[in-house]
């Protein structure tokens, strides 16, 4: 876990349930980086099982998705079985991720989270000319989309430029 | 616990957790090991290791394939040079423990990453002084010499600024408080939406050009 200063007291009126989803490796630290604000809410991850994603969430609540989900059908529908399961399960406030595959089928399925469930997505750092293809297949059934470079906008309609989380 | 790997090592190199082989920044670690004698360490990932290095490996490198959370920590703590590949976690993870890390970009045409995003993002990196960007042996060697010699900065470059946090929260509950859009309502409007047409075909609908800024 990063070293983050805590969160002042106003953001964090409400406690949610939240449900952050995302590949391990970089999309993992990245969403990492925003412990100030998912620290202070309750919180059930979805990331692949691996050396760096068990030793930075020791701790934290997690469930293993299949992978790899680039261009693997199979994987695609053991996480949309798995995505039904915890959506229905933990029914979340609000789903995030940073990408990449293994949102795919939790934004896809969200309505299983029930009617109020938001999605937000955050887009990664590293691709600042290109979109990414999780982010154009979340953009559909994103709530909120945020961007951490200018250049990203042109890609997502609609999206947030949120500024660099690191 | 037991001594972790790469304790006392002076020059780290990270390879992250890309599946593609990196074997030329192995190579490049193996040869500038033997020259300067240091004491090196490589997290090689997926890259097959230590055969890659073709013949002997120098003494003073060595390697394993993923360290730990704590394992890498203590490495960035007590290095004196870090070198890594264009992956976003480990420059982060590299500045934050007070590095300017050198970066030797993924290329795609040699089979090390699917595209060329790392080398885009690291030219972003390199332009605004946050990494030393390398492509070459020699530009590494260069590198490890200038960063040597300049030591690390005094102080941490990499937290996540609490204030884009704090938007971040804004931001969500935001979002939470808005009357969502669904899928079908986003789709119609999308349709609607007047956009330009693409280009080399003409406007389906005729009538007057609009005006031109």
């Amino acid at each position: 876990m990063p070293s983050s200063s805590p969160l002042r007291a106003e953001v964090t009126a409400k406690n949610l349930k939240i449900l952050l989803v995302c590949s391990s490796g970089g999309h993992l630290t990245q969403l990492i980086s925003l412990a100030p604000w998912w620290s202070e809410h309750e919180r059930h991850w979805v990331t692949f099982d691996t050396e760096d994603a068990v030793s930075k969430l020791e701790g934290e609540r997690v469930t293993f998705a299949h992978s790899p989900t680039t261009r693997n059908v199979v994987n695609l529908l053991r996480n949309a079985r798995l995505a039904l399961h915890l959506l229905r399960r933990e029914s979340p406030d609000v789903i995030v991720s940073t990408g990449a595959g293994a949102a795919v089928p939790f934004f896809w399925l969200r309505r299983f989270a029930g009617p109020q469930a938001r999605t937000v997505y955050l887009e990664v750092i590293d691709r600042v000319d290109s979109p990414t293809l999780t982010g154009r297949l979340c953009r559909p059934v994103t709530d909120l989309f945020c961007v951490q470079w200018p250049e990203q906008q042109r890609f997502y309609r609609g999206s947030v430029l949120l500024g660099k989380v690191w | 616990m037991a001594e972790s790997p790469g304790q006392h090592a002076q020059v780290a190199v990270l390879l992250g957790t890309d599946h593609h082989p990196y074997d030329r920044l192995v190579e490049w670690a193996a040869t500038l090991a033997a020259e300067d004698g240091q004491r090196w360490f490589v997290q090689h990932g997926f890259t097959r290791w230590p055969d890659v290095a073709s013949a002997d490996l120098p003494a003073n490198l060595t390697g394993t394939r993923m360290l730990g959370v704590r394992e890498l920590d203590d490495l960035l703590a007590h290095a004196d040079v870090v070198i890594t590949h264009g992956g976003p976690s480990l420059i982060q993870e590299a500045r934050t423990s007070r590095h300017v890390p050198i970066v030797a970009p993924r290329d795609p045409a040699l089979g090390e990453h699917v595209d060329g995003h790392q080398i885009d993002f690291t030219a972003r990196l390199a332009a605004d002084g946050t990494i030393r960007l390398v492509r070459s042996l020699d530009d590494l060697r260069l590198a490890v010499a200038a960063t040597r010699h300049e030591g690390r900065p005094t102080t941490a470059d990499a937290v996540t600024p609490d204030e884009t946090v704090e938007r971040f929260a804004t931001l969500v509950e935001g979002a939470l408080s808005a009357p969502r859009v669904g899928l079908l309502a986003r789709l119609a409007l999308a349709g609607r939406r007047v956009s330009p047409p693409p280009a080399g075909r003409p406007a389906r609908r005729p009538g007057p050009e609009p005006p031109r800024q």
